[in-house]
C-alpha cells in the first residue's frame, strides 16, 4: 500500500492511497495533523501512516473508518511502541471533543482554541507514558490543556475580549462538572437534531458539516449577519433545551 | 416575546463570541449579563459544550437523511421580508457604564539594565552594520532571465536535481538537462520546443538555443522571427516551420524538416559559417566531423523502429471514476487529442472507463495519432457510437499494460498512414507485451490501408484476446497471432493470440498462428483465397477449433470471392 498525504491549501490535505485520490480533508483530522505536529515532514508521515494502516486493524481518518489486514511485525520494541500508539489514538478519539470544550470554555475563541487543542495533544503525545493507565484521560488531557490556556492568557493579557478573573473561575468549574456527562450528550444531541425541522437542520448542517460561514450565509440569503447569528442562537437554544430535557432522567443535568 | 428575545440575544452574543465576530461593546454587554446574573454561566457553558460537539464530532448526521429543500429560497425571502418588516421591539439594553468596566492595573515595573539587556543591543548594532554594509560587499547576484515556460510533460525528470518536472516551471536561460522523459516547452517568442530525454541544452534567449545532444522539435508560429538552433558543430536556422534536430554524442547533426525550410550551417555561429544547405520539407540534412552537408530524402519509418523525433507529447487521459467523455477537456493531461497527439490510457482507476459516444462524428470525432490503452497498467475505453479516426490502437501495451477496448457500436477508421495497426496485448519495446483485450458487440472497423494488420500477443508474456459476438471485423492484411520481438540483439519470445468468434464475420487477409487459437461457435472465419491446406494443418495442430473442440469444423472456398470459409457444425 502506497500512501500519499499531499498538501492542497491552508489545512486542506489529500490522501492518496495507490495513487488514487482517497479523501479531501477540509478540517485536518486530529490524526493527521499530531502526525504533521511530531513529525513535520510530509514523507515521514507518509510513511508512518502506511505502517500504522499495515499493523492496525482498524483506522479512522476524519471520520472515516478503514479496515485494514496487515503483516505484523513480531519484533517486541515496535509491538510495545505501536499497543502505546493504539491506545494513545483510542483514548484520544473518545476524548478530544471533552478537552477541546474545556479549552473553548476558558478563551472563548474557536481559533484559539484551535491552536491551544493542537499544542495540548502534542504534549500530550510526548509525555503519554505518564498517563496511569485506569485514572480519567480527560482529566488528565485538562490538567495539561489547563497550563496551555494559562500560558495562552499571560501571552493575550492586554486582551479587551478577555472575562474577568471571577467569572472566569465560574465558568471554568461550571464547565468541568458538566463535561463529566460527555457521552450521555452526544447521544442526546445526535436525536435533538433529527427533531429540529427540515430549514433548522439544513442550517446547522450548512455551517457544521459544510463550514460555510454564517456571514456567507447571511449573504446567500439577503438577510443581515446579525440576523443570521440570532436564527442560528434560536437553534442553539432549541438544541440546548432539547438535550437538557432528555439528561433530565438521567440526573445528568 | 421580550424575554425570549433577550434569551435569542444571549445566545447570538455568544455565538459571535465563540466565532471571533463580537464587538468590543457587545463584548461587555455579555460579561455585564454574566456579572449580574452568574446562572447565565451556565447556558454560556452549555452552548460551548454543544459548538464544541457539532464541530468535533464525527457521524452527527446521518447520510440518508440530508434535507433536500433546506436550501429552499422561499423562507429565507421569507426572513428578509420579515426582517425588513417586522414590527420592532423594543429590547432594553444593557447600558455600558464605568460600572462594568473592570481597570486593569499593571504592575509598575522598575527600570533595570541587565545583562539580557546589553546583549540585545549590541546584537542589534551588529545586526545593523551588517544591514548597512552587506550590499556594498556582496557579490552581485545573478539574475536570471525567464525565456519560456513547460506546458507539458510526460515522465520527465531533470537531470540536475533527479526530480520531476511539473507543468508551468519556469524555464530561465541558462543550461538545462531532461534526464527522463519528454516536454513541451514554449518560449515567450510563441516557440514550441518538444525535448525528448536524454537532452542537454543551454536556453540562450527566446530565439535561440544551443542543442549540447539530444533530439528536439521545434515549432515556429509564422510571425515569429528566425529561430535558430546552435549544436557543437553547426547550426540550424529556421524560417518559419516546424523541424526536428538530433545531436549524437560525437557531434553528429541530423535535421529532418517537417514543414517549411530550414537552413543547416557548417559554424556553431549561425552568423559566422562558410558552408550551408537549405533542407526542404521531407527531406533529412546531416552535418558530421568531416565537415560535409549531406541532404537526402526523410527514410520510410517502419512499424518497428522508433520514430527518430517526438513531435508531439501524449495526451494522457487523467479523468477520474466512474465513465467519462473522450470530448471533456478536463479529462486530458492537455487539449483533447488530435491527430497528431497520441492518447494514453494508463494508470486508471479499475471500473473507470474514457467512453465514446454518438456524439463524436462528423468534424467532431474522435482523433488520435495512435492509442495506448492500457500501458503499463489499467486503461480502458467503451465506444457506444460515433466515430474514431487514428494510425494506430495498442491495447495492453508493455509488460503490466491491462487494456481493455469495447466496441458496441459506431466505427473505428485506421488511416492509411505508415501504419495502420491493431495490437492487442504487445509491444516492441523490451521487456514484452501486456495483456489487451478486444470486445467487438457490434459498429465496425475499417482500415484504410490494404496492408492493415492485427497482431496479438507481440512479445511475451503478451497476451491478447479478440472476442467478436457480432458485426464483420475486416482485416485486409495479417492477423498475427504470437509474435517475437528482437530489441538490439535481445530476443523475447512470441506471447499468445485468443480469437473468441462467437457470432459474426472476421475476414482476414492472410493467417499466421505462431501460439494461439481461433475457436469459432455460431461466427464464420473467411481466408482470402484457396488456403485449405493450411487451414486442415491449423485444425491438426489444434489452432482451429470448433466450441471449443466439441464441435468439427466445415471448411469451404468460394470461387468467386476467392475466399476459404471456417464454420464450426455443432453435433
Amino acid at each position: 500500500v502506497l500512501i500519499v498525504i499531499a498538501k492542497a491549501g491552508r489545512k486542506k490535505w489529500k490522501i492518496y492511497v495507490n495513487y488514487h485520490k482517497l479523501i479531501d480533508i477540509n478540517r485536518l483530522s486530529f490524526f493527521v495533523w499530531f502526525l504533521c505536529q511530531i513529525f513535520r515532514n510530509p514523507k515521514k508521515i507518509s510513511k508512518i501512516l502506511q505502517k500504522l494502516l499495515l499493523l492496525s486493524y482498524y483506522i479512522r481518518i476524519d471520520g472515516y473508518i478503514f479496515k485494514v489486514y496487515g503483516v505484523n511485525d513480531t519484533s517486541q520494541h515496535n509491538k510495545e511502541n505501536e499497543q502505546r500508539d493504539e491506545n494513545f489514538l483510542r483514548l484520544l478519539i473518545g476524548n478530544q471533543q471533552n478537552i477541546y470544550s474545556f479549552i473553548l470554555a476558558m478563551v472563548h475563541n474557536r481559533n484559539d482554541a484551535d491552536d491551544i487543542l493542537q499544542e495540548t495533544i502534542t504534549i500530550m503525545w510526548r509525555v503519554f507514558k505518564e498517563y496511569q493507565p485506569g485514572t480519567s484521560f480527560v482529566a488528565w488531557g485538562i490538567s495539561i490543556a489547563r497550563n496551555m490556556v494559562l500560558k495562552f492568557f499571560e501571552k493575550n493579557r492586554y486582551s479587551k475580549l478577555k472575562f474577568s478573573a471571577d467569572i472566569e473561575k465560574e465558568i471554568g468549574s461550571i464547565t468541568i462538572k458538566t463535561l463529566e456527562s460527555g457521552e450521555y450528550r452526544i447521544d442526546a444531541l445526535r436525536n435533538c437534531l433529527k427533531k429540529l425541522d427540515i430549514q433548522n437542520l439544513g442550517l446547522i448542517r450548512l455551517h457544521y458539516e459544510e463550514g460555510r460561514p454564517l456571514k456567507q450565509i447571511a449573504t446567500e440569503r439577503g438577510i443581515s449577519t446579525h440576523s443570521m447569528y440570532r436564527v442560528m442562537g434560536r437553534i442553539h437554544k432549541l438544541l440546548q433545551q432539547c438535550i437538557h430535557k432528555a439528561l433530565l432522567p438521567e440526573g445528568l443535568t | 416575546v421580550a424575554n425570549s428575545q433577550q434569551q435569542d440575544e444571549l445566545y447570538a452574543l455568544i455565538l459571535q463570541t465563540i466565532e471571533g465576530q463580537i464587538s468590543d461593546d457587545d463584548f461587555l454587554r455579555l460579561e455585564a449579563i454574566f456579572r449580574e446574573n452568574p446562572s447565565k454561566c451556565r447556558v454560556y457553558v452549555d452552548s460551548v459544550i454543544l459548538y464544541s460537539m457539532l464541530t468535533q464530532s464525527n457521524s452527527l448526521f446521518d447520510k440518508d437523511d440530508c434535507p433536500s429543500d433546506f436550501r429552499n429560497m422561499k423562507l429565507w425571502e421569507f426572513l428578509a421580508v420579515e426582517e425588513k418588516t417586522a414590527p420592532a421591539i423594543d429590547i432594553p439594553k444593557e447600558k455600558v457604564g464605568k460600572k462594568h468596566s473592570v481597570k486593569i492595573e499593571h504592575p509598575k515595573t522598575e527600570k533595570q539594565i541587565n545583562k539580557h539587556s546589553i546583549l540585545a543591543a549590541f546584537l542589534s548594532i551588529a545586526a545593523l552594520l551588517f544591514i548597512i554594509l552587506y550590499p556594498i560587499f556582496a557579490p552581485v547576484p545573478v539574475q536570471r532571465t525567464p525565456v519560456g515556460v513547460v506546458k507539458l510533460t510526460y515522465d520527465a525528470e531533470s537531470g540536475t536535481n533527479q526530480k520531476p518536472i511539473q507543468k508551468e516551471t519556469v524555464i530561465y536561460a541558462g543550461p538545462f538537462t531532461l534526464a527522463k522523459g519528454s516536454i513541451e516547452v514554449e518560449l515567450d517568442s510563441g516557440v514550441q520546443l518538444v525535448i525528448t530525454s536524454p537532452g542537454e541544452l543551454v536556453f540562450e534567449t527566446t530565439n535561440s538555443t544551443v542543442l549540447k545532444c539530444g533530439s528536439l522539435v521545434a515549432r515556429i508560429p509564422p510571425h515569429s522571427r528566425s529561430f535558430a538552433v546552435s549544436t557543437p558543430l553547426c547550426s540550424v536556422v529556421d524560417y518559419g516551420t516546424e523541424f526536428g534536430i538530433n545531436v549524437s554524442t560525437d557531434g553528429k547533426t541530423e535535421v529532418e524538416v517537417f514543414k517549411g525550410k530550414v537552413d543547416l550551417r557548417d559554424n556553431p555561429n549561425p552568423l559566422i559559417f562558410s558552408n550551408s544547405r537549405f533542407i526542404t520539407a521531407g527531406q533529412i540534412g546531416r552535418y558530421d566531423i568531416s565537415g560535409q552537408i549531406a541532404v537526402q530524402p526523410a527514410r520510410e519509418i517502419a512499424i518497428e523502429n522508433k520514430n527518430m523525433f517526438v513531435r508531439n507529447l501524449p495526451r494522457e487521459w487523467t479523468g477520474k471514476d466512474g465513465k467519462t467523455a473522450w470530448n471533456d477537456v478536463s479529462n486530458w493531461s492537455g487539449n483533447i487529442p488530435n491527430l497528431l497527439q497520441a492518447a494514453f490510457f494508463r494508470n486508471m482507476k479499475p471500473g473507470s472507463a474514457c467512453v465514446i459516444d454518438s456524439t463524436l462524428a462528423g468534424p467532431n470525432r474522435a482523433y488520435a495519432e495512435y492509442l495506448n490503452v492500457g500501458l503499463q497498467g489499467y486503461g480502458c475505453v467503451e465506444m457506444t457510437g460515433g466515430e474514431l479516426e487514428t494510425n494506430e490502437i495498442w491495447i495492453g501495451r508493455q509488460r503490466g499494460g491491462q487494456g481493455i477496448f469495447t466496441l458496441t457500436d459506431g466505427t473505428i477508421d485506421i488511416a492509411n498512414g505508415m501504419t495502420s495497426l491493431i495490437v492487442i496485448g504487445g509491444a516492441w519495446e523490451e521487456g514484452g507485451g501486456g495483456n489487451g483485450t478486444l470486445n467487438i458487440k457490434g459498429g465496425r472497423i475499417r482500415f484504410h490501408n490494404d496492408s492493415g494488420s492485427v497482431i496479438m500477443g507481440w512479445g511475451a508474456p503478451a497476451q491478447g484476446t479478440l472476442n467478436i459476438e457480432n458485426g464483420e471485423f475486416i482485416i485486409p492484411g495479417q492477423l498475427c497471432m504470437g509474435k517475437e520481438n528482437d530489441i538490439n540483439g535481445i530476443r523475447v519470445p512470441e506471447g499468445a493470440g485468443y480469437v473468441n468468434l462467437k457470432k459474426g464475420i472476421l475476414h482476414v487477409g492472410s493467417i499466421l498462428i505462431t501460439k494461439g487459437q481461433i475457436d469459432i461457435e455460431a461466427g464464420a472465419l473467411k481466408i482470402k483465397q484457396d488456403v485449405r491446406e493450411q487451414v486442415k494443418q491449423m485444425i491438426q495442430a489444434g489452432q482451429l477449433t470448433g466450441y471449443a473442440g466439441k464441435a468439427k469444423l466445415k471448411i469451404s472456398y468460394n470461387i468467386a470471392e476467392d475466399q476459404t470459409i471456417i464454420q464450426a457444425q455443432p453435433d
